[in-house]
């Protein structure tokens, strides 16, 4: 068993090994598919990433580039209005006022005059409109020996170019009072001379605003430098810190950073790596003035966002995958190993059907151990059927009587096969002691309800045959009825069931009362035992064989012969069955009665009393019937010990103390067989019941009695006891081969 | 018929048995051998010689005779005793509890 559990577990090993090799295979694959679906997922965002980077700057750029735009139409539109009101000094002030009011983009206008221009006004006269912090618009002449602006890159700029141009921002304390952007072109009188430099401010709020709005990734933001690398704007620092926005600017403008044109070369690239974000940096030059720089940030997380979060999903499907996978060879190999085990178990009971067969086959008499008396006929034969039934029977013979059994285990297989071999161990045990059916088979149901959990049942028929006198005693015990055929004539026989009562099979109730039923046989009868495995033996078309053939069977067959009796059933059955399968054992005992008629060479009686002083007679008698047949010593002193033990034992006991009474003894020879046969009519006594003496013990522990029963059955071949008619029947029987006997 | 004679010396005692210790003669020699139930110490030395048959009830005889002796620590002999009665001795178990000369 140890052996195929190892094998079991080493196949089923060699199983999971092979799919484990399967799923680490295909996870390996899934792995490598997604790896590659990762990168070029990955190679697909960053060119997506570029394309909205580069898309962004172009639009923020040119909304950046249509305020500046708007504001320098603003001022170039005005031009004809100053120039007309030139004569006028102070109206500057109301056109600079109109000016800023215009727009809030415009943070403020200035018109700083040629010195002296306005003689009343003195050398300087900067006018200059601004909005203030309540938003409010307040005009100032800020021109000044303190401000002294034709010093001034902006004034001289603008004198130098006949145009306007945008000047870098630069803190203009007086003016705009911060880091403004300015539009600064030199205005013209009608004579086209330069006589002032007009500036407009941008409200870098405004600008900031118009860019600050709508990124394309959540942390994402713009930065506009210089074409030198001044910030010009920049993202709110509620949103982006100070000095995330110094870092980037940083970057850009340290030559020794790494960067790369775009794919498209529509922009540079720089990657950083930074504690907690990485991210991209794309910039470029804003076409025209002022050649700006703008650059846009974009963070890694956020470009692959959906990509990290597909790596998590396509993770997640891989351990469901892997999972579902694992789930389906573990059933397959379970599956596997049920299917092991159904093979092991249709194998382990196989095995015990062979155990159980076995059991039956062993313990069964062997035609060599049937008893061979020249008194009767045995023949048994027990077919068992595959799964092994539990039919059983027996045959021996003690003390001149025939004991035998049939019997049928409820159930099959093993149980049923060890139950039988149980029962016939009791049998021959319980049979060695009592020669009474009712009482035997009583011991055996004790015995048999005893340990009895399974309540399995044996149906069982015992029977005892007195050899010399064909009595037949019985106890039925649920079992099927035998039948008894007489042979009339060679051609004639009459079949009769034994007058049996069912009663109940042994092993159910302890305590049942079974009753003992007697007949006799005839010489030539033959009684016929049998278990259902023959009523109820199928043919193919589900037919019984039934009682009743079996009763027209009787009467057909030829039952001069057990054998040959036996042997014809056996072939009537099997023709029946006509190869339909035998769902049970097959158990067929037949027992024919063949005394010998006795011819008696000698035949001489005595008669005494109970009185053991008459034992004299006895030596006198016995010696003189044994000289007659010339049987001289060894065997002679024997023969009269074993009977005068006899004798001495029924004179002792047979009669009450006191009582007087008769011994008959009576010698007979056949020329094969000596018997003396004690006869007397006092109480039912067995002698062959009594345990004889045990012979080990020491003289201390000799109990006093059984000496005389211990000789008679040691000198003597057979002791046979038999209650007829009131009276005690004791034969003694001697193998002595008598070839004359001396008359009288 | 039976003959029994014992004769008891200083340190044993002399029995012999003659003729056929049936059922019959064993009540009588039992009597005639009850001194020898109790040996007090003394073996017990029978001759058998003339011994032609023994039934069971001798057996028993016998028995109390080596009990009592065995009691008083000393021994029963049986001497010349024939085979048949031998064998008789044998199928009892007799012939392992006493000695034979």
């Amino acid at each position: 068993m140890k052996a195929t559990s190892t094998r079991l577990s080493f196949l089923s090993s060699l199983k999971k090994r092979k799919g484990l090799l399967i799923i680490i295979t295909a996870a390996l694959l899934l792995e490598f598919l997604s790896g590659t679906q990762y990168y070029f997922t990955h190679c697909l965002l960053e060119k997506e990433l570029e394309l909205r980077a580069e898309s962004e700057l172009t639009m923020k750029a040119i909304l950046i580039k249509s305020n500046l735009n708007d504001a320098e139409e603003v001022l170039n539109l005005s031009m004809w209005k100053i120039q007309a009101h030139l004569n006028v000094p102070d109206s500057t002030y109301i056109t600079m006022r109109r000016l800023v009011s215009f727009s809030p983009l415009i943070q403020g206008v200035g018109i700083a005059f040629e010195p002296y221009y306005y003689p009343q006004k003195g050398k300087w006269f900067e006018v200059y409109a601004r909005r203030n912090a309540n938003g409010e618009v307040e005009t100032v002449q800020i021109g000044g020996p303190e401000h002294d602006y034709t010093q001034r890159d902006f004034y001289r700029q603008a004198f130098a170019s006949e145009r306007g141009s945008w000047i870098d921002p630069y803190f203009d304390n007086e003016g705009a009072k911060g880091l403004i952007p300015s539009y600064v072109r030199p205005v013209f009188d009608r004579t086209n001379t330069a006589v002032a430099v007009a500036s407009i401010d941008v409200s870098l709020e405004r600008l900031t605003d118009t860019i600050d709005n709508r990124h394309i990734y959540p942390s994402s933001f713009i930065l506009v430098l210089t074409e030198d690398g001044k910030p010009v704007l920049g993202p709110s620092e509620e949103r982006i810190s100070r000095a995330t926005t110094e870092f980037v600017m940083q970057l850009i403008n340290d030559s020794t950073v790494t960067r790369q044109p775009s794919r498209s070369g529509r922009s540079k690239v720089i990657h950083f790596d930074t504690d907690p974000r990485d991210g991209t940096v794309f910039y470029a030059n804003m076409k025209g003035q002022p050649h700006w720089q703008i650059a846009v940030v974009c963070y890694d997380d956020e470009v692959f966002a959906s990509l990290n979060k597909l790596r998590v999903l396509m993770l997640l499907l891989l351990l469901l995958a892997f999972g579902v996978l694992l789930f389906l060879v573990w059933r397959f190999a379970r599956d596997e190993k049920l299917l092991q085990q159904k093979i092991l178990e249709q194998e382990r009971t196989d095995g015990e059907l062979r155990i159980a067969s076995n059991i039956q086959r062993t313990l069964l008499p062997e035609d060599e151990s049937l008893p061979r008396i020249s008194d009767v006929q045995i023949e048994g034969r027990l077919i068992p059927a595959k799964a092994v039934g539990g039919d059983l029977y027996n045959v021996f013979e003690r003390d001149g009587k025939l004991f035998f059994c049939i019997g049928d285990v409820s159930g099959k297989g093993v149980p049923a096969a060890i139950i039988m071999a149980i029962t016939q161990a009791l049998f021959r045990n319980i049979a060695s002691h009592s020669h009474h059916p009712a009482h035997i088979m009583e011991q055996m149901n004790e015995a048999s309800c005893r340990n009895n959990k399974e309540n399995i049942f044996v149906t069982l028929f015992v029977g005892v045959l007195d050899l010399p006198t064909g009595r037949l005693r019985y106890c039925n015990a649920g079992h099927e009825i035998p039948i008894i055929t007489s042979t009339i004539t060679k051609t004639i026989t009459s079949s009769l069931p034994l007058d049996a009562k069912p009663n109940l099979p042994i092993g159910l109730f302890n305590d049942f009362k079974y009753e003992m039923q007697e007949t006799t046989m005839q010489p030539g009868d033959t009684l016929f035992l049998y278990t259902d495995g023959l009523t109820e033996a199928r043919n193919i078309r589900r037919e019984l064989f039934g009682r009743e053939r079996v009763m027209r069977l009787m009467e057909t067959c030829d039952t001069t012969d057990a054998k040959a009796f036996v042997d014809n059933i056996v072939m009537k059955v099997q023709r029946f069955a006509d190869g339909a399968e035998q769902s049970d054992d097959l158990t067929l005992l037949a027992i024919r009665y063949t005394p010998k008629e006795e011819k008696l060479i000698l035949n001489e009686s005595l008669t005494l009393h109970n009185d053991v002083k008459e034992v004299t007679t006895l030596s006198a008698f016995i010696k003189e019937v044994l000289a007659r047949l010339e049987i001289g010593k060894p065997l002679a002193p024997k023969l009269r010990l074993a009977l005068e033990e006899a004798v001495v034992n029924v004179m002792e006991y047979a009669y009450p103390t006191g009582t007087k009474g008769e011994v008959g003894i009576r010698v007979t020879s056949d020329g094969q067989q000596l018997k003396f046969i004690i006869t007397d009519s006092g109480i039912s006594f067995n002698p062959t019941e009594v345990a004889t003496a045990d012979t080990t013990l020491s003289a201390e522990e000799r109990p006093v009695g059984g000496l005389g029963i211990l000789l008679v059955r040691e000198l003597m071949d057979s002791i046979n006891y038999e209650r007829t008619n009131g009276k005690n029947v004791l034969t003694l029987l001697k193998n002595v081969k008598i070839i004359k006997c001396k008359n009288e | 018929m039976m003959e029994t004679r014992i004769e008891q010396l200083q340190d044993k005692f002399l029995v012999t048995l003659e003729g056929e210790l049936d059922t019959a003669a064993a009540a009588e020699v039992e009597q005639t051998l009850q001194p020898l139930f109790d040996s007090q110490g003394k073996d017990v030395i029978i001759d058998c010689e003339k011994l032609e048959y023994i039934a069971s009830s001798g057996l028993r005889i016998l028995i109390s005779i080596l009990k009592g002796a065995k009691a008083g620590g000393s021994k029963v002999v049986l001497k010349s005793l024939s085979d048949d009665i031998k064998d008789v001795f044998k199928l009892t178990g007799f012939i392992s509890l006493f000695e034979f000369e």
